[in-house]
Formats: structure tokens, C-alpha cells, sequence
């Protein structure tokens, strides 16, 4: 009986309900302060940037999908960002917009770095900027691989780190880790794989 | 009669000589001096280069789909896998975007044995580096010196951290454990034999003559071409601009040690050499500062168990051996990442390849995607 007692109480305690701390919400997002380009940029391109932003000291402007070229060439020129750095895409499925493309550029003239953001819906279109900076052929082939966001005027947009006749936009949020191309597996490889055992048929 | 006249006719050399037809040769994926899975197709005309096209993938694992799906710390070890070469800075470029993102303060002690071991990571990979790229060339030698002396880099690794190769030598907020005893003699010890070293492989191929035909004007690239292409690294500095992380953007206590940029002139393979080799000494330099200061101190800062960084997005890069390693991590504040975005310089600079093979001989081929230090891991990733 005392070890049952016992036992009750240890069983008690486990159960006393611990509350967290609770955080508060810490905002990363500050506004934009004397940045020289961020406020020429906005005079120069008003109907194309949206906002500006300044997280952990790194600027991120925010644009709209609309003559994006001129704005890009405009940097590279005027403000000197001579490198795309990287390239990428998010995708946001509950979103209206649900893709962000995400340019990473660098000046090696001011040693700065910009994050630029546009949102963009699915299906739609985007300017390649492989003619401003050579080396977005590359990452835009991989974006269009990985989230089937298109670019137009891409000299060459062809499926870059999966298989030509892979069918499936594996970046998507609404692509499952576990999942793969069941068709390509068995034209390819002979094999069909239940997804939720990962058992080979 | 007639067949006397057809034999000379069909002069074989003179119609090979002028022949305009075009051939596509295959190169790997299988081919030992595509460092890995690397698939070029050439287009040659009789043994010029008229165009090429690189297929990569075969490597493909998904790393950034499978970091969605895994907590911050969970993520780190599959970041080694990506440049394998040098794993130590792959997995510093991770730890320290994730740092940035949740506010994590390192201490100065972490952060100086931080900077020993991937200095000692970009050591290794130079050597690797020149090992595979003289054995390509035809330079048996140099690649069993080197592996002499990256051993001695592995077993250092191997103390501090237990593995050789996938070391996941550091945590989020600083190390795992203090270094063991006898870390600040082997490695002290290993900057002591190194500058003998590069000498000896600086003998046997800076003024080779062989070495010199093979690299001199071959894959040469302008640094207004470089920066367009978007190469980084000792491949970019070897055209001659003067840009490290390091200095440009210190992180880990980088400011507090002197070191010199070395840069090429021309911007052909054999200038690339060079800018390694030095490279590897600055490296040295670097080491031996940092050995002489390890401050006291803790290893490691306080990290809650569980980490939840703030909403938000981040991008940060390194100096890695190979060029700018850089992460863009997204937070929505929960323990998994929203999105991670691997940069990795090899997928970079491996663009170039086409632009600086064009003209030159089939086996100048070997010889440029050996100079552009690629690795597959972290091109596929």
C-alpha cells in the first residue's frame, strides 16, 4: 500500500503542469534608416517598390512583378550590386501570392549586400535577369526545377538537377518528404515504392 | 585502273584535315578527373572545344527538402555532407547563420578554436585540391605528398572531434566539448612541418616545365567576366580581385588576426595555383595566432534545448575553402526551419566552365575543372 501511495504521489508531481515562461514576440523587422539606394530606388521606381526592410543589418526590398528589368538593370548600373550572388524561391501555399523569388545581390564596389523579394502567384511568369548577370542561368533552371516557376526569355530553362521527364516540383510545401516520381521510378528503375512504408513492390 | 584512281581519291588525312563535322564526346559521369559525378558533354572540332554542356544531379539528395522536416539542430550533421571535403566550414556556415537568426552570442574561446579548425579544413582541401588537380595533369608525385600531410590535418580532426571525414565539429552557441589535451602541440607541431612542404611541392611543379605548358594561359577568365559569372573564392581572386569574407565581412573574430590576400594577374590556371598555395600559408599564419591567444573562457554559450529563433530571414555566408559558402534560412518561429537555401560556391563556379574551355584542347578540359576546385556534393546537394 505505501509503495502504491508512493507511487500516486511521484505520479502527482510528473503531473503538475509546468508552465513555460512565456516569450514575448520578438519583431526582426526594422524600418529602413539612411540607406542612400533604398530612398533613391523608391524616388526612381515608385510604382515597382513596395517597402524596405532591415533584418540582423541586411536590407530586403520588396517589388512588385512589373518591369522588373529596368529596376535590376538600374542596380547594376547605377548602384553598382555587380553580382547575383544566389537565386532562390519560397513557396507559401496559403498565401495569394504564392511564390517569392528571392534575389541575392552584392556589390563588390561598396561591399554591400540585397536581398530582393517579389511575390508572385502560381503560373505566373518572371523575367529572367540571366541577361543583366550570367550567372542567374543556373539558379533560375534550378527554381524552375525545384518550384515550376517559369522564366521567360531564359536562354535555356530545362530541368537542371533532376531527371528531363521527372514530373514532380519537389521544393513545393505540398510535396511530401517521402514522396517520388512513382512512373519515372518504374520506367527507369523497374521498382514501385508504397509511399507511407517506403516497402519496394 | 579505276581502282588506283578511287585510292587516290580517298586521301584519308587530307579529308580528315578538312573535315568540318563536329563530334560529341562524353565525358563522365564516371570519369575519374570529374572530381565525382560530373557529366560534360563537349563539342569538338577536331580536338578544339566548340561547346560544352555541363549535367549535374546525379548527387542530388535533397538536403534542403529534408531540412525542412528536421529541428535547427537536427539539420547540421547533413551540411557536412555537402562539401565533404572540408567539412568543418560547411558545418560553421550553418551553425553561424542559425546563430544569426536566433541572436546566439558565441564565446571568444569557441570562436578562436572555430577559426584554427577551419583554417586547418581549408589546408586540407587545398591539398586534396592539388593533389587530384597534378595527378590530372600527369603529376604522380604531388598527390602522395599532399595526402602526407592531409593525414596530419585528419588526425587533428579526428582528436578533436572523433571522425575524420564528416567531422560535425561544431553546436549551435559554440562547441560540443573543449578540445583535448595535446591539441595545441599537434597542431603547432603540423605548422611547423608545413612550410617545408609547400616548398617541396612548389619544386616539383612552379617552375616545371611540364606544369608551366599545362597551366599557363589555359582557362583564362577576366575579372569583369568572373564577377558576372559569379565565381568566388581563390578562383576569382586568382583573376585578380581582392575579395575575401574575411576581410570584407570578419565574422568569428577574423578581424583580430593578420593575413594577406593573395591575388593572380592574369587569370589562367597557373595563377590560380599560386593564390592556393599562398593561401595555405596565410592559413598557417592565421593558425599560429590563434593557437598563441585561445582565451579562457567557457566553450560554449547558453542555448535553450529547444530552439525557437524569432520569425524572420536570414542570409549568411563564409569565406569557404572553394569560395562564398552562404545559408538563407527562414524562420515562422516554430523548432523547424521554413526554408533553407544552400549557396554553395561550387554550383557557382562550375558555370564558368563553358565560358574558359572554349578553344582550348579536350585535355585542357581536365586540367580547368580541376583548377575551378569543384566538388559534386555540394553542386547536387
Amino acid at each position: 500500500m505505501a509503495e502504491e501511495k508512493n507511487k500516486n504521489d511521484s505520479l502527482e508531481k510528473g503531473k503538475a503542469p509546468r508552465k513555460p515562461p512565456k516569450k514575448e514576440e520578438v519583431n526582426l523587422y526594422e524600418e529602413i534608416k539612411d540607406f542612400d539606394t533604398f530612398t533613391k530606388v523608391k524616388e526612381k521606381f515608385a510604382d515597382i517598390v513596395l517597402d524596405g526592410k532591415r533584418i540582423r543589418e541586411q536590407h530586403i526590398f520588396y517589388i512588385k512583378n512589373e518591369n522588373i528589368l529596368d529596376f535590376f538593370k538600374y542596380l547594376r548600373d547605377e548602384e553598382k550590386y555587380d553580382m547575383l550572388a544566389d537565386l532562390t524561391a519560397i513557396d507559401y501555399p496559403d498565401r495569394e501570392k504564392r511564390f517569392a523569388i528571392l534575389y541575392n545581390i552584392y556589390s563588390f564596389k561598396k561591399l554591400e549586400r540585397l536581398l530582393v523579394r517579389m511575390d508572385i502567384a502560381d503560373g505566373e511568369e518572371v523575367e529572367t535577369v540571366s541577361e543583366i548577370w550570367p550567372s542567374a542561368n543556373w539558379p533560375e533552371r534550378e527554381v524552375y526545377d525545384m518550384f515550376g516557376i517559369k522564366f521567360k526569355n531564359h536562354p535555356d530553362l530545362r530541368r537542371i538537377l533532376l531527371p528531363e521527364d521527372w514530373k514532380t516540383h519537389p521544393l513545393r510545401k505540398d510535396f511530401d518528404v517521402k514522396n517520388r516520381d512513382q512512373d519515372w521510378m518504374e520506367r527507369h528503375l523497374g521498382i514501385r515504392e508504397d509511399v507511407n512504408s517506403g516497402e519496394v513492390k | 585502273m579505276d581502282e588506283v584512281k578511287n585510292i587516290n581519291k580517298t586521301n584519308f588525312a587530307e579529308e580528315f584535315v578538312d573535315a568540318t563535322e563536329e563530334l560529341v564526346l562524353n565525358m563522365g559521369p564516371q570519369h575519374p578527373s570529374t572530381h565525382g559525378v560530373l557529366r560534360v558533354i563537349l563539342k569538338l572540332h577536331h580536338e578544339k572545344v566548340v561547346d560544352l554542356d555541363c549535367d549535374i544531379g546525379y548527387l542530388h539528395r535533397g538536403v534542403e527538402k529534408i531540412s525542412e522536416t528536421l529541428s535547427y539542430k537536427l539539420a547540421a550533421p547533413y551540411m557536412d555532407r555537402l562539401d565533404y571535403i572540408s567539412a568543418v566550414s560547411n558545418n560553421l556556415a550553418y551553425i553561424e547563420t542559425i546563430e544569426k537568426l536566433a541572436g546566439v552570442e558565441v564565446p571568444k574561446k569557441a570562436q578562436y578554436i572555430r577559426v584554427i579548425l577551419t583554417e586547418l579544413a581549408r589546408i586540407s582541401s587545398h591539398l586534396l585540391w592539388l593533389a587530384t588537380h597534378a595527378l590530372d595533369i600527369g603529376a604522380m608525385t604531388v598527390f602522395l605528398y599532399c595526402f602526407r600531410e592531409r593525414e596530419e590535418i585528419l588526425n587533428i580532426f579526428e582528436m578533436v572531434t572523433g571522425a575524420r571525414l564528416t567531422t560535425n565539429a561544431f553546436r549551435i552557441g559554440g562547441l560540443p566539448q573543449d578540445v583535448p589535451e595535446g591539441f595545441e602541440k599537434a597542431v603547432k607541431d603540423f605548422c611547423e612541418i608545413l612550410p617545408g612542404r609547400i616548398s617541396e611541392y612548389e619544386a616539383l611543379l612552379t617552375k616545371n616545365r611540364i606544369w608551366l605548358a599545362r597551366t599557363k594561359n589555359v582557362g583564362v577568365i577576366s575579372p569583369e567576366d568572373a564577377i558576372a559569372i559569379g565565381l568566388t573564392g581563390p578562383s576569382l581572386r586568382g583573376s585578380g580581385v581582392k575579395w575575401d569574407l574575411r576581410k570584407a565581412h570578419p565574422y568569428e573574430s577574423y578581424n583580430e588576426f593578420e593575413f594577406d590576400i593573395p591575388t593572380g594577374e592574369n587569370g589562367d590556371t597557373y595563377d590560380r595555383y599560386l593564390v592556393r598555395l599562398e593561401e595555405m600559408r596565410q592559413a598557417r599564419r592565421i593558425i599560429l595566432q590563434a593557437i598563441d591567444g585561445i582565451p579562457e573562457g567557457d566553450f560554449t554559450a547558453k542555448v535553450p534545448k529547444v530552439l525557437k529563433p524569432p520569425k524572420g530571414e536570414v542570409y549568411h555566408s563564409i569565406e569557404a575553402p572553394k569560395g562564398e559558402l552562404g545559408f538563407y534560412v527562414i524562420s515562422d518561429g516554430s523548432t523547424k526551419p521554413y526554408r533553407v537555401k544552400i549557396k554553395g560556391p561550387s554550383f557557382y563556379n562550375l558555370q564558368a566552365l563553358k565560358k574558359m574551355c572554349l578553344g582550348h584542347y579536350v585535355a585542357d578540359v581536365v586540367a580547368i575543372i580541376g583548377t575551378l576546385d569543384i566538388v559534386l556534393g555540394e553542386i547536387d546537394r
